[in-house]
């Protein structure tokens, strides 16, 4: 009878579900190594732009990341990413010449958690290490994060396509047609997330992540800003024109005199986000002493007209967004800046260390033209790429 | 170095046995794996040491009960009885008789079913309870005939699986 008790023990001990924990012990555990030597290291640091200091609480935002990563992503329980990066592991590279010198994984990508984890992503293709000198532009394949960092796109190899990955759940959907590794590296693709992470552009089409439907674009236009909901989406032509795509139709809305970027759409969909300035669209963007954006403007969606301008305050000619991303609050939005003065912080004489690259997020009030950090992200290389959560 | 270098390897191995003590310790598949997580994560901290010089096996376990215990405030409410076994049918049916045990179980306080799992369900002796609860042996006979006591009182139909328990040294 005795041993009636103990079998009925060990029938209930035997309903136990099959776990599997070790990569989300690790995860756990770097996370609360990293969290502990960020509150010993610096628990406030203030930076300072463009005249003002502000001050950062996030430490993931201030991380400078160098060399190689060791941990691999875990396949789920992953808290949200704030951004993504490769660095060649600080090592020279050019294209052609010595990448068959660099271990493969210096070419990919490493994502960072909010709270300071850093891990390899094999899974994810990055730099293309047979690309051309010619076509050195097109270093490496994108990867885009939503806004909540809790989802990122990226190619799949193996899947030979675009997948969408939720972090936390680990569940991954394919969320492009096929396409090869040769023709990312002949021709460039940019990805565009939702900021509900629930639609995804990849080129000439948008995909509804989670059922993988498609819609084609049409010919020659490309999307510029992905609501959510997925429509309607704002386009770009070849001739710069804008204009928003719905039912498979694009109504143009207007064809931008100065230099234009498209933001996102009012939640209401009746006013168009950008950021302008003065450089006409015939000139080329970089001259000499031009500042590319400095006026937010809002944009009417049924008459095209400007309803709206500001110009940002407190911003030099070094302040020149590469992105638009969603809305940061309902009056701001989030745009994403390289930061030059990185690389001009060190030493000349120094030739040995890496320079500093990253680059800034911001949100800008567009009834103030305000301006607001939000976060600093960096790595120590001679060449990379950077892709914030949200851009 | 990689800084987890055989910690994967020794979750693999270990992990489901530390997960059906959890399991019964706390009657509920996601606190039981909220809890080994829990302890894993604190092996994974200390595995460089635990590797080199200690036994990961027995920190495991030691911290699954003493995590376990220490849960109080996040344990659960008892488990409902919405559905309890019907009276009537075949008295030797395991199925039922072990869906008492777990109900009547789920009435413990963490203690004492720490002591009825390191007891009957490890096999482990009285002083080897008591190290691994940190009270003495004394203490552990006592509450090992409280835990009992209770489930008698609480469970009626399994005094036949009960009574001669008490007895085994």
């Amino acid at each position: 009878m005795t041993d009636l008790f103990r079998d009925h023990l060990a029938g209930i001990a035997a309903e136990a579900p099959q776990v599997d924990l070790a990569d989300r012990a690790v995860h756990r555990a770097n996370r609360q190594r990293l969290t502990a030597l960020a509150a010993a290291a610096t628990a406030v640091l203030a930076l300072t732009a463009g005249g003002v200091t502000l001050t950062v609480l996030d430490p993931g935002a201030t991380q400078v990341m160098t060399s190689t990563i060791t941990d691999t992503l875990p396949p789920s329980g992953v808290t949200p990413l704030s951004h993504a990066y490769y660095d060649f592991c600080g090592e020279q590279w050019d294209p052609k010449t010595n990448t068959a010198t660099f271990d493969r994984t210096c070419a990919q990508w490493n994502v960072v958690t909010r709270d300071g984890a850093v891990y390899r992503m094999p899974e994810a293709l990055g730099v293309y290490t047979e690309q051309s000198s010619e076509n050195y532009m097109n270093t490496g394949a994108p990867v885009a994060i939503t806004p909540d960092g809790r989802r990122i796109a990226y190619y799949s190899e193996p899947a030979r396509r675009f997948v969408a990955r939720d972090l936390d759940s680990g569940r991954i959907w394919p969320v492009s047609e096929e396409i090869t590794r040769a023709a990312l590296v002949a021709g460039g693709t940019r990805l565009l997330f939702s900021p509900d992470g629930r639609h995804l552009a990849v080129s000439g089409a948008l995909y509804e992540v989670e059922t993988g439907r498609r819609t084609d674009l049409p010919s020659g236009w490309f999307a510029e800003s992905v609501p959510a909901g997925g429509s309607p989406l704002v386009v770009r032509d070849a001739d710069d024109r804008i204009g928003l795509l719905a039912d498979g139709q694009v109504r143009v809305l207007f064809k931008p005199e100065h230099w234009f970027m498209a933001g996102p759409l009012s939640e209401d969909g009746r006013t168009l986000t950008g950021l302008t300035g003065r450089v006409p669209t015939s000139r080329h963007l970089t001259e000499d002493g031009e500042v590319p954006y400095d006026t937010l403007v809002s944009i009417d969606t049924e008459t095209g007209r400007v309803t709206r301008s500001v110009k940002l305050r407190g911003t030099d000619a070094r302040f020149s967004p590469m992105r638009i991303g969603a809305w940061a609050s309902p009056t701001e939005i989030t745009v994403a800046v390289p930061d030059h003065d990185f690389s001009d912080r060190r030493d000349p004489a120094d030739v040995k260390t890496p320079p500093l690259l990253g680059q800034h997020t911001y949100a800008l009030d567009v009834t103030t033209g305000q301006v607001r950090r939000l976060a600093s992200h960096t790595y120590r290389a001679w060449a990379g790429d950077l892709a914030s959560a949200g851009f | 170095m990689d800084r987890y270098e055989g910690f994967r390897e020794f979750v693999g191995a270990r992990q489901q046995a530390l997960m059906r003590s959890a399991f019964l310790l706390t009657g509920d598949a996601h606190l039981a794996e909220d809890l080994l997580q829990t302890v894993l994560t604190r092996v994974a901290r200390h595995w460089r040491k635990l590797a080199r010089d200690g036994n990961p096996e027995a920190y495991a376990r030691r911290a699954l009960i003493n995590e376990h215990i220490s849960w109080r405030r996040r344990r659960r409410p008892d488990i409902p009885t919405a559905h309890p076994p019907e009276r009537g049918r075949d008295p030797g049916d395991d199925s039922l008789h072990r869906i008492a045990l777990r109900q009547a179980l789920a009435r413990l306080t963490p203690r004492q079913r720490a002591v009825l799992v390191l007891r009957f369900y490890e096999d482990r002796t009285v002083e080897e309870t008591a190290d691994l609860l940190g009270c003495s042996s004394g203490t552990v006979k006592s509450q090992t005939h409280h835990a009992l006591g209770r489930l008698r009182v609480l469970a009626p139909d399994l005094a036949h699986l009960l009574a001669p328990v008490e007895t085994t040294p």
